[in-house]
């Protein structure tokens, strides 16, 4: 700092205490550096990342699906992270998916409900939360409802959606086929949407292991229910190339909004600044150039929305 | 010495009106906490109730099936339901141990005459898979779990209770209440429950 002959002591220890405050300020801002965000990872190695906490409970990672068990090649865990997240996103229900190598003895009804207690999936009071566990080594399926979504999901629908569904598919082998399948009809049906149409469909049989479910989301999202159940290789090519497509533009948005608001907290900061300048007559002119904000920034780490589930479901083995 | 007397009355002053208002606190919070375990009570007692009403729908279903030695072992769970539905669940039933006990064995009969329909429902493929049967036991496996769960959430709001009026300070605002005494899972029970799981294999 340039020592000036003619200002007393007095100012010198103003202007140090200024500079004090506002490193003191740079420091808070560092809540706005990037956070570790797991649902921003590159999904295919996030995949592989599914910690566990004290109680041997699977954390949750923000992208509705903990793949523990390793069924869902890459693509399928992309595509469906996609379809639950878009799903949260328009409508509020919250399904999550979550397999594991074995359950330990217990029984995969109550490890399921311990998880979903944990992980608070669905809208608070609304409890419209699904979790589908499927424990490779044991061969057992299982599906826990929440208040609201036990409504429409009975438990009768949970089994048939095991039985004809799942366990089908499971038994040839294609356990993220049978996964996303389930899932999608899940969605149909806990959705108040398309609920009676897939219900109906499921009963009657119209839903087959082979065909794609029938769950419409919003228009908006129509190109994301596009990317449906994967039932060739080529169709779960031409789908990566799709989502990959999509991910770029949501980016960039959130990039845009996290920049603009950083670039208005300099901006507030340069006025402060100037403020001193202009009292403190510190040093003439405008402060220091800075940059317009780092890049990445930090997108909401999704999280459980708080919904309870009062033990419902099915559960059923292959 | 005035400032003194001043500032000795002010500070004891001070402290009783935080003693008055924290009796407030202590106070809710037991009756918060005596609300959940109601709360909880009456949820037990609604998946108690939803089971039980899933026992007529069976015993129609088995009516219809014509098969008479399933409709005998169905007739023995009508008389057990019956039994069991004259003890309904309440509070004074949870505290009391003897008619804790007879709950419990009721439920328990129940739950075996019900293993036993689908031990003899084995002989009878087109029976045990029919549709209407599969549903009912999902529907009556989906009642046991709920069951459950209403009991584990129940033991830990006793537990949140107990803990608050037995330790420093709800110890001397918990005269009117009692301690909870948690729901006893039978080990019995739980057996027969698990005899009843179906397992389409």
């Amino acid at each position: 700092m340039k020592r000036n002959p003619g200002q007393n002591p007095a100012l010198r220890q103003k202007k140090v205490f200024f500079l004090f405050l506002m490193q003191l300020f740079a420091i808070c801002l560092s809540v706005y550096a990037e956070k570790i965000n797991y649902a921003e990872d590159p999904l295919v190695q996030q995949r592989f990342v599914s910690k566990k906490d004290k109680e041997g409970l699977y954390e949750w990672t923000g992208s509705f699906v903990v793949d523990a068990g390793h069924i869902l090649s890459a693509d399928q865990f992309t595509s469906l992270t996609t379809y639950l997240t878009k799903l949260n996103d328009s409508t509020g229900i919250q399904i999550a998916l979550l397999t594991l190598p074995s359950t330990n003895g217990e029984a995969i009804h109550d490890l399921a409900v311990r998880h979903f207690e944990k992980w608070k999936l669905g809208r608070k009071g609304i409890d419209d939360g699904v979790l589908l566990t499927i424990a490779v080594r044991d061969r057992s399926i299982d599906i826990t409802t929440g208040y609201g979504a036990e409504e429409r999901l009975t438990d009768i629908l949970c089994k048939k959606i095991i039985d004809d569904l799942m366990v089908p598919l499971f038994r040839e082998g294609k356990m993220g086929q049978g996964s996303i399948l389930a899932i999608k009809t899940i969605a149909g049906i806990v959705n108040p949407e398309s609920s009676e149409k897939v219900t109906k469909d499921l009963i009657t049989g119209n839903i087959r292991p082979e065909t794609e479910s029938l769950s419409p989301l919003s228009s908006e999202n129509s190109a994301i229910s596009s990317v449906a159940a994967e039932n060739s290789e080529k169709q779960a090519e031409d789908e990566y190339e799709e989502s990959n497509e999509e991910e770029p533009d949501s980016e960039k948005k959130d990039k845009k909004e996290n920049t603009a608001l950083e670039t208005i907290i300099w901006i507030i900061i340069a006025i402060i600044v100037w403020l001193f300048n202009r009292k403190l007559g510190l040093w003439g002119g405008s402060s220091g150039g800075h940059s317009g904000g780092h890049s990445g920034g930090s997108s909401s780490y999704r999280s459980g929305g708080g919904g309870s589930t009062g033990g419902g479901g099915s559960s059923g083995k292959w | 010495m005035k400032n003194l007397k001043r500032t000795v009355f002010a500070s004891v002053f001070a402290l009783i009106s935080l003693c008055f208002t924290s009796c407030f606190i202590f106070e809710n919070e037991i009756v918060r906490l005596n609300q959940n375990v109601e709360e909880a009570e009456s949820n037990i007692a609604t998946q108690y109730d939803n089971k039980m009403r899933r026992i007529p729908e069976l015993v129609q279903v088995v009516k219809a099936s014509k098969n008479v030695e399933i409709q005998a072992v169905t007739d023995v769970i009508e008389k057990r339901a019956n039994i069991a539905e004259s003890i309904r669940l309440d509070s004074s039933v949870i505290s009391d141990p003897e008619k804790m006990a007879l709950f419990q064995k009721a439920q328990n009969e129940l739950n075996q005459g019900i293993g036993r329909l689908l031990a003899v429902s084995e002989k009878y493929p087109d029976f045990k898979f029919s549709a209407q049967f599969t549903a009912l036991m999902t529907e009556i496996e989906g009642a046991n779990n709920r069951i459950t769960v209403a009991q584990t959430r129940y033991n830990q709001a006793v537990k949140e209770f107990n803990t608050y009026i037995l330790s420093f300070p709800g110890k001397y605002f918990a005269k009117n209440y009692t301690k909870k005494v948690p729901f006893q899972s039978d080990i019995d029970g739980t057996k027969s429950v698990e005899a009843m799981n179906l397992n389409l294999e």
